[in-house]
């Protein structure tokens, strides 16, 4: 009835436990319940690697196997394989207690043993409907995180149901921190409770991520955004609940946590600049997962929006992560901003002896042909330069609706105006570069110079330039 | 040393993978090595060669104190015992210990056990008998023989009664108490107001009053003329207007200390409660502010109402019987017995040795007169006590509102019954 202090509730655990394990019906049924749990495991390893197996020698089953890695069959396949190990507890714990019930045996563990295993079906059935859609990679993560402690914990507290009075426990004082008593049961959930709520939240938000982006026509980057606040939301009452539950002393909380406010302030000022930046940009909605942006001359789509730093994957395949307040402080190009049409061009040099409006239709066409160029806006040919060394300077410009897109557009176009150019009798120019070469100093001058040089066929037009980086060059030795 | 490929196998797992493994079972031999370290720090702290028994009781603070000094006083004359104490509330105690005792737990011993449920205990198959040997060697043939009896199913000893509560009545400090029911009509008229329960169970004791029984033999019921001459007293005082007839033991017992009653008839657990808000100065304390003294009768012998019994079982699965019954006969005996007379908690001792002076402590000498007049429930209407108390409390009402004449009252409850019960068999 009195307070006891956790040392103390730990002292009278052990010594219920000591009571118990007196006890020859515990005993035996410690022992049958130990023996249950490992032949269950036994035996559900062995169905699996006996199927594994077969599947693997009979050809007639290659088809099965094909169908069962395939959507819903694959999820059925997993939620079959986690919970074998459970439906075979249970039905060799249900047989078992009957047995020793009709030899008069005590059987209660026994019957809670088939509880914790009814727990863990349906629990292997809510995490495998739950993690079924996600990438395996990211459901292991949560069954390792989340679900499998969560029913250790269970189990655990079943267990100490037992050996302790789980209310008197709950309030037994552990330790006294800021000048007030910290309970075994305040410390749980502010620890504990906090950890598996905030994994709880996490699973979630990538849940429901992973279903609007698969089965909705919802933006994926807006949703996403919306999702990160209510996910910090709730993530921000877990953590005020369960530091709540400690009852601190709000006087000497605010004293101390005063005095080191100056300190924290300077340590983490980084942090919380990066935070405040990132609590803005997903409150302006200035910057969402989805979007494609260009920084350092690199163009990358945002992975993820956290209120610290954002993950920006180029096309290179390469992650980035930038801390928010650049985004936030510094400028940078965003491509999604309103709308994710970006308008690009490829140059063609051809020899001034064709047909301007010729040429301009054979671009034209060229350009309207590829599927994945916009026809609205249209595509446009125009004359960019002309007559200097013979040669007429022609910008294709064109839309496309991915800005991700652009560098194999670009190739693409590149290669279909080489044909079209060859089928329409449109020489490409290429330009010169001469070499002067001072062979008696062993030094060599490089003049580039750019001349109208036919291609063997005799045509005369410059072979399609994307930009002056990319800029064809034709060498000759003088 | 020489490597080959032989001995230099590549290992299946990722560095970053297999850095992780060897963290995990770096975490893993941590954990368990702080387990193992705070297990035998607790072994060491729990001294493994003691006995343990672990004693379960439903005696809330302040009454536990009592109860926890008599079992310290316990543990220090066996100071090779270690008495593990635990408080379980009082609505939960016979269930939790049903479901405990179905896996293999549940305390050794279980303290405050409402003799109501001890069918229940024993259905389940959680209490250990006390054989007639054991009995005697404890010296338990020495406490009262009724609440023996009570604790006893189908001649079989279940358990040892620890303490009893009866019907006692309370009054008001100034007041000289009633001692028959003509001076209850009597004080009424003087102004004093009395409140009775009028329930089955609660007013049992007019019935006694008239030396009347409802009891018959093989579970019938058989009411007499004393249970038709309690009912026209009712029906006489009830038009008066200082006789409260009804309300349940609460009601009144908050009415009285609140001071809109002057006496009542009310359980002698009541007492604990009613000492601490009535008592000067007002704490625990202090002296009470009000008495309590036996029933009124028809003459001047007190009658007696039923004998509640708080028991003691021993878990079915102990592995510590003779300690469990070494602590039950200490518990019973007259030093124990005199201590918890005398804790001015309403428990009457069981004891039959224990002698209580009543000049120097009146109120646990009433308690102990009225204890001895009380009146024992037949074991054969435990089963349906629930509905009988309901038959009765439905037959009451209807005297009391002139729905049904006195003198049919005993013919109507018992044709009642029967019929309830043999629709029941059926």
């Amino acid at each position: 009835m009195t307070d006891e202090s956790s040392g103390e509730q730990v002292t009278v655990i052990v010594d219920r436990a000591l009571v118990f394990l007196s006890r020859g019906e515990v005993v035996e049924q410690l022992v049958v319940l130990l023996l249950v749990l490992i032949v269950s495991r036994i035996m559900s390893r062995a169905l699996w690697w006996t199927i594994d197996l077969g599947r693997k020698r009979l050809p007639s089953s290659a088809r099965l196997a094909r169908l069962l890695e395939t959507g819903v069959s694959s999820r059925l396949l997993d939620l079959v394989r986690a919970g074998s190990a459970p439906t075979i507890g249970i039905v060799l714990a249900t047989v078992t207690k009957r047995e020793l019930e009709a030899a008069g045996r005590v059987t209660g563990l026994l019957e809670e043993l088939i509880g914790v295993f009814v727990v863990l079906l349906a629990g292997e059935i809510v995490m495998t409907g739950l993690t079924g859609g996600l990438e395996p990679a990211e459901g292991r993560r949560h069954r390792r995180r989340f679900f499998k402690p969560l029913i250790a914990i269970i189990v655990g507290l079943m267990i100490l149901n037992h050996l302790a009075d789980l209310g008197r426990l709950a309030s037994a004082p552990a330790v006294e921190a800021f000048g007030s008593p910290l309970s075994v049961g305040a410390l749980f959930v502010a620890t504990l409770g906090i950890w598996f709520w905030t994994d709880a939240i996490n699973l979630m938000n990538t849940v429901v991520v992973d279903f609007v982006s698969k089965h909705t026509s919802f933006n994926d980057g807006s949703a996403e955004a919306t999702l990160l606040l209510v996910r910090y939301g709730l993530i921000l009452m877990g953590i005020t609940y369960g530091v709540g539950q400690l009852q601190l002393d709000a006087s000497t909380v605010a004293a101390i946590t005063g005095g080191l406010s100056v300190g924290i302030g300077f340590g983490m000022r980084e942090v919380l600049g990066n935070f405040i930046s990132g609590s803005f940009l997903l409150f302006e909605r200035s910057l969402r997962p989805g979007d494609i942006v260009e920084m350092d001359e690199q163009i990358g789509t945002v992975e993820r929006l956290t209120v610290r730093s954002t993950t920006v994957r180029t096309i290179d395949n390469e992650e980035i992560v930038v801390p928010n307040q650049r985004f936030f402080t510094q400028s940078f190009k965003t491509f999604t901003g309103t709308d994710e049409k970006v308008r690009f061009n490829v140059v063609v040099m051809a020899n001034c002896d064709n047909d301007v409006e010729h040429v301009r239709g054979v671009l034209h066409r060229v350009a309207s042909s590829h599927p994945e160029i916009l026809d609205d806006p249209r595509p446009d040919a125009w004359v960019e330069d002309g007559f200097g060394n013979n040669i007429v300077s022609y910008r294709l410009n064109m839309w496309s609706a991915s800005p991700l897109a652009i560098p194999r557009l670009r190739s693409d176009v590149v290669r279909l105006v080489w044909i079209a150019f060859q089928d329409a009798g449109i020489a490409l120019v290429f330009p010169d570069m001469k070499v002067h070469s001072n062979a008696s100093a062993g030094e060599h001058l490089w003049s580039p110079s750019i001349t109208p040089h036919s291609s063997t066929d005799g045509a005369n037009a410059s072979a399609p330039q994307s930009n002056p980086q990319d800029l064809q060059v034709s060498r000759a030795t003088s | 040393m020489e490597y080959g490929p032989s001995t230099l196998r590549p290992s299946k797992y990722s560095p970053r993978e297999a850095k992780k493994r060897r963290l995990l079972a770096l975490h893993r031999v941590a954990g368990i090595s702080l387990a193992v370290g705070l297990l035998g720090l607790s072994l060491t702290s729990c001294e493994l060669n003691r006995r343990r028994v672990l004693v379960w009781h439903d005696w809330p603070d302040p009454q536990a104190e009592v109860l926890i000094e008599l079992l310290q006083g316990y543990s220090e004359l066996d100071p090779s015992l270690r008495l593990i104490i635990e408080y379980v509330p009082s609505g939960e105690l016979e269930a939790r210990f049903i479901d405990e005792v179905r896996s293999g737990f549940g305390p050794d011993v279980m303290l405050g056990v409402d003799a109501d449920r001890l069918a229940d205990l024993v259905a389940a198959d959680a209490v250990r008998s006390i054989s007639p040997a054991q009995s005697a060697d404890h010296r338990f043939d020495q406490l009262e023989a009724r609440a023996l009896q009570v604790m006893a199913i189908d001649g079989s000893q279940q358990g040892v009664p620890l303490a009893g509560f009866t019907d006692v009545l309370y009054f008001r400090d100034g007041i000289e108490p009633p001692s028959t029911l003509h001076a209850v009509i009597d004080l009424a008229e003087a102004g004093y107001t009395t409140g009775i329960p009028v329930d089955f169970v609660g007013a049992y004791w007019g019935v006694d009053a008239f030396g009347g029984t409802v009891f018959g033999d093989d579970n019938t019921l058989a009411p007499d003329d004393g249970f038709v001459e309690w009912m026209e007293w009712m029906l006489e005082a009830g038009p008066q207007p200082n006789v409260i007839l009804g309300g349940d033991y609460e009601s009144l017992r908050d009415s009285f200390a609140r001071g809109r009653i002057d006496l009542f008839v009310g359980s002698s657990g009541e007492l604990a409660q009613l000492r601490s808000v009535l008592s000067e100065p007002p704490s625990d304390g202090g002296e009470p502010r009000f008495g309590l003294t036996t029933l009124p009768g028809a003459t001047n012998e007190a009658p007696g109402g039923f004998l509640e019994i708080e028991g003691m079982v021993i878990n079915r699965h102990t592995d510590h019987m003779t300690e469990a019954l070494a602590l039950l006969e200490y518990l019973t005996n007259v030093p124990s017995q005199g201590r918890i007379a005398r804790s001015g908690l309403g428990r009457i001792p069981i004891n039959e040795s224990v002698a209580i002076d009543p000049t120097i402590s009146p109120v646990e000498a009433a308690l102990l007169r009225q204890q001895r007049r009380s009146v024992v429930l037949p074991r054969s209407f435990e089963e349906n006590l629930a509905d009988l108390t309901d038959l009765g409390n439905e037959i009451y009402l209807q005297v009391a509102r002139g729905l049904l004449p006195p003198a049919d009252a005993g013919a109507v409850l018992r044709a009642r019954y029967d019929e309830l019960t043999r629709v029941e068999h059926d």
